[in-house]
């Protein structure tokens, strides 16, 4: 019993150390910018917007892990991201199942093969799913203006390991998902975690070897 | 003194029904004025609907002329600002989902709502399948938005019942708001708080559209078309009134101009007005007295008839001779006039016994106004005239009336020969002679319907042109009835006989319904061991559906609903609209959309008496073509009427035939005439007929009046003259109008007059005396 709760406790102990040392990573990294920008190259927001803007498109695989109250144990799956500036992204899932989500400027489509589901609905009327959108789509653009629109923004870290934080302010978007961090290095990026309001995790993580 | 009674008794008349009129007389632009007196149901519901139903209170909106954002941009700010304004109930653009009350409602009531529920669903088999589906949306990024009612509602009856609501949902989106198909098209819809008849509401609406749009739009080349009942009315209203007010200046100008040349005197020229402007008064107040109020379109038809009256004082001015008093002159032809004024009256008075309150409401007006003219122009006129009206010598001399007279004669077998060649022409025309067609009355022009088309086509709204209308005592039968209509319904739209359907019963089902399903819900023992083992062969966690075993168990003891339960909700407005009371019934309406065959539709439902099926624009030709019928009967009536009225006052058939005849062939041409150019008779020419023949009648009397001497001859001569110039100037300047019912009604009146002066002539006695 008492070995049980110890876990626990040490358990969020390490979770909560986890947190406040990223939190402090950031903190340096915005110390480290402020004071060296002067000296060396700056490596900032701008900067880090202006690199992902370069990059024109790009096909990447991608495993993502959602842990959710509701479910016993993590659900797992893999499949493909595609993007091409400014605006079309697609979401390819392949494993456990096929589904296709594609963004191209307002429009999003969403293909179940299974289910023999194809829906095409506007992001502007429905800002949740939109603000959803750009927390990928608006980085990959190297659009501030728009990730602006959605998210009050942290960045911190190092050129060869950044981290972006966004704090969702679209109320519909804000009552469910508590903040989004997307870590990376130079103009790309590796991971995407959501947490949501209720506690439920999703890690999205990209691959870079073909 | 005795001289000045009359005139005493006109003034204090006058001035009681001026009072009458101007504070006493509410007048309507009530379309069930003009409804049989024995209306059915569907007749009312019919008339109910065109006045104060939710699509009389449309207004549709469609900006073109940029690109899709800025037609986007000035969309959503137009519909922002007018949701502030209290005009409208309601402003839609695409842009407004469902309200949080509108979604914790649908949800709060989800089994009841939901037509999926059924007892195969909460089986362990039914739950089995629907949490494997639950957890595939999971894994999907959509799954976020679902997730948070995920434990109260696995098997999805929240978003079956917000389906329901979607499907109605209207046109495509771009960029958030509504466009056409083609996309060069915003489309935003209002509803007004007032029914399209009520015209100051609606050109206020209207208005205050087009001020937000001119505020909203900025520097963008955007522009914003406006069509639906209310605009149309609106716009119909001010060009009528801009064409009337224009028209009626050039008349009053060149009839001005006619009279002061011939009378050369202000007083004269505005005594001539007098029996006119008493006739209309105590005809407003006749018809006032006698039903209450006056109908906005007796008053204008009235007027239209009354146009006789203003022959009445040229007679009068004409015959003034330099050694006679006005009272002498008036004796003179007072017999004439009197016969003219009371054969009218005979033929007004016919359509007191019609059926249609408006009809009988014209009737009163016309007869009454006539008399009053009449009266006033025997007892009021001289006393007011002055001792002598000088008319030019050389007009009454140089008319030479006998000889012009003589030489028409010539032509006296034309008027009944055209009368048979008019009834030949008319019957192997291969057209109707009458056009019922309600679109034929509208003064919107055709360029303005089509527009409305399209807009109702992109933005899928039924025009509820047709639909059914299912009655019952209360409204559970009336659901009852409507969710069986479905049953006959859905099977033509599957098969494409009919583009879709709207009803009540959709969103509200009956009790019946509600508690079917209710008793399909297991017991809360039962569901618990059916999600159990459901539970077992998925990932979920067991207990994470504890909320939903709570919520069915809840609903297993809910009361039922009604169509109170909606009130707090935006689809109150909805099903109110589609279902009400009337008077002791409960109505529902069921508008279709594309019906392809009516007649196979109506054969499906004529099997049910409390299924009635209607299309609006032919319910409303059928209405018109009633009002027309019975008006054109009473006619035949009173026809009897003036041809005995006459034989008797002239004492002699000839005569009598003298005066009918040319009225008659004057009447018959005009109409034949106008039925080949426009296709067919509408209401308007009806009206306008009538007034050709009363012209006609007056004119022709006066043609036969007996005559002591050439002079007066030409003195009558010269007054027929003066009539008949200025109602072909007035009512031809009228047909310049591109108003059709100005245009109708001028051109009827002025070719009519025109003919029936041509007509008396030829047929007009002749005087051995002066040959």
């Amino acid at each position: 019993m008492t070995s049980g709760i110890n876990t626990d406790w040490a358990h969020r102990l390490a979770r909560r150390k986890r947190h406040i040392s990223q939190w402090l990573g950031i903190l340096l990294g915005f110390v480290l910018t402020a004071t060296l920008a002067s000296a060396t190259e700056r490596w900032d927001i701008d900067a880090l917007m202006k690199a992902l803007s370069r990059i024109e498109s790009g096909e990447k695989r991608y495993t993502e892990i959602k842990t959710m109250a509701l479910l016993k144990e993590p659900m797992r799956l893999s499949g493909t991201l595609t993007y091409r500036a400014p605006s079309f992204l697609e979401k390819r899932v392949l494993s456990p199942f096929e589904e296709r989500y594609t963004v191209d400027g307002d429009s999003l489509t969403i293909e179940s093969p299974a289910k023999g589901v194809k829906q095409t609905l506007s992001l502007a009327s429905q800002p949740a799913i939109w603000a959803f959108v750009e927390s990928i789509r608006a980085p990959l653009a190297g659009d501030l203006a728009t990730l602006n629109r959605f998210y009050k923004i942290s960045f911190g870290g190092s050129e060869r390991n950044w981290l972006l934080a966004l704090v969702p302010t679209e109320p519909n978007m804000a009552r469910l998902v508590r903040f989004i961090r997307i870590r990376g290095s130079g103009d790309r990026i590796d991971r995407i975690e959501i947490e949501e309001t209720g506690g439920d995790v999703s890690v999205m993580t990209i691959e870079h070897q073909p | 003194m005795r001289a000045r009674l009359p005139v005493f008794v006109w003034l204090v008349l006058t001035a009681i029904g001026a009072w009458i009129a101007l504070f006493r007389t509410p007048v309507s632009t009530d379309l069930t004025h003009f409804l049989p007196k024995k209306a059915g149901v569907a007749e009312q519901i019919l008339v109910e609907q065109l006045r104060q139903g939710v699509a009389s209170r449309l207004l549709l909106m469609a900006l073109e002329g940029s690109n899709e954002t800025d037609l986007a941009e000035v969309s959503r700010r137009l519909a922002e600002r007018l949701r502030e304004n209290d005009s409208f109930v309601r402003i839609d653009n695409g842009t407004q989902g469902f309200s949080a009350a509108d979604r914790d409602f649908l949800f709060e009531n989800r089994y009841l709502l939901s037509p999926k529920v059924s007892e195969q669903r909460f089986s362990a088999e039914g739950l089995r399948q629907a949490l494997a589906a639950r957890l595939a949306e999971l894994a999907s990024p959509a799954g976020l938005l679902e997730k948070e009612l995920l434990p109260r509602d696995p098997t999805g009856e929240f978003l079956e019942t917000l389906r329901i609501w979607m499907t109605s949902a209207g046109p495509s989106l771009r960029q958030g708001v509504w466009f056409s198909p083609d996309g060069r098209r915003a489309l935003l819809v209002a509803e007004t708080k007032e029914p399209a008849f009520d015209l100051d509401a609606q050109a206020e609406a209207v208005a205050s559209i087009r001020d937000s749009f001119a505020a909203v739009k900025g520097n963008r080349p955007v522009e914003l078309l406006l069509s639906g009942p209310g605009a149309f009315s609106v716009e119909a209203n001010a060009t009528i009134t801009r064409d009337a007010v224009r028209l009626s200046l050039l008349n009053t100008l060149a009839i001005t101009l006619l009279l002061a040349a011939v009378y050369r005197s202000v007083r004269v020229i505005l005594l001539g007005l007098v029996p006119l402007a008493t006739g209309a008064l105590a005809g407003t107040c006749a018809v006032s007295l006698w039903s209450g109020g006056i109908h906005g379109i007796t008053l204008g038809f009235g007027a239209t008839l009354l146009g006789v009256a203003a022959d009445y004082p040229n007679h009068l001015f004409t015959h003034v001779r330099r050694d006679e008093t006005s009272r002498q002159t008036v004796r003179l032809i007072w017999p004439t006039l009197r016969l003219g004024i009371l054969t009218n009256v005979a033929g007004f008075a016919a359509m007191l016994f019609s059926g249609f309150e408006g009809l009988s409401q014209l009737g009163v007006f016309a007869a009454t106004g006539l008399l009053a003219a009449g009266l006033t122009c025997r007892w009021i006129m001289p006393a007011l005239m002055p001792a002598h009206i000088d008319l030019p010598g050389r007009v009454v001399k140089g008319l030479h009336a006998d000889e012009f007279l003589n030489r028409m004669h010539r032509f006296r077998l034309v008027p009944p020969l055209l009368i048979l060649v008019a009834i030949a022409s008319i019957a192997y025309s291969g057209v109707p002679l009458w056009n019922d067609d309600i679109d034929a009355l509208s003064p919107v022009p055709e360029s303005r319907k089509a527009l409305d088309e399209a807009l109702r086509r992109d933005l899928g709204a039924p025009d509820l042109r047709q639909l059914i209308v299912v009655t019952g005592d209360d409204t559970d039968t009336v659901l009852r009835r409507s969710e069986h209509l479905k049953e006959i319904l859905q099977p033509l739209v599957d098969d494409g006989t009919m583009a879709g359907f709207d009803m009540a019963a959709l969103y509200l089902p009956s009790r019946e319904t509600q508690r079917l399903r209710q008793s399909a819900l297991p017991e809360i023992e039962v569901l618990r061991r059916n999600l159990d083992e459901a539970l077992r062969e998925t990932s979920f966690r067991p207990g994470a559906f504890e909320p939903f075993v709570a919520d069915v168990s809840q609903a297993k003891q809910a009361p039922l609903l009604d169509e109170t339960s909606f009130a707090a909700t935006s689809f109150g407005l909805k099903i109110e609209s589609l279902l009400f009371r009337h008077a002791e019934l409960w109505v529902a309406l069921v508008p279709l959309v594309g019906v392809a065959d009516a007649a196979q539709l109506e054969a499906a439902l004529a099997t049910d008496q409390n299924l009635i099926y209607l299309d609006l624009r032919d319910a409303s030709s059928r209405l018109l073509r009633d009002y027309r019928r019975e008006a054109v009967h009473l006619l035949g009536a009173s026809l009897v009427a003036i041809v005995l009225l006459l034989t008797l006052g002239l004492r002699s058939i000839s005569g009598m035939l003298r005066v009918v005849t040319p009225m008659a062939a004057a009447a018959f041409v005009t109409a034949a005439v106008l039925m080949r150019l426009h296709g067919g008779l509408s209401l308007y020419h009806l009206v306008s007929l009538l007034l050709v023949m009363g012209l006609g009648m007056d004119q022709a009397l006066f043609f036969n009046k007996p005559s002591r001497t050439p002079e007066e001859r030409n003195r009558t001569f010269l007054s027929l003259l003066i009539c008949s110039i200025s109602a072909v100037a007035a009512f031809g300047i009228l047909a310049t109008s591109k108003v059709n019912i100005l245009n109708a009604i001028g051109s009827t009146v002025a070719m009519g007059a025109a003919l029936a002066v041509l007509f008396a002539a030829m047929l007009a006695r002749r005087n051995r005396s002066s040959a």
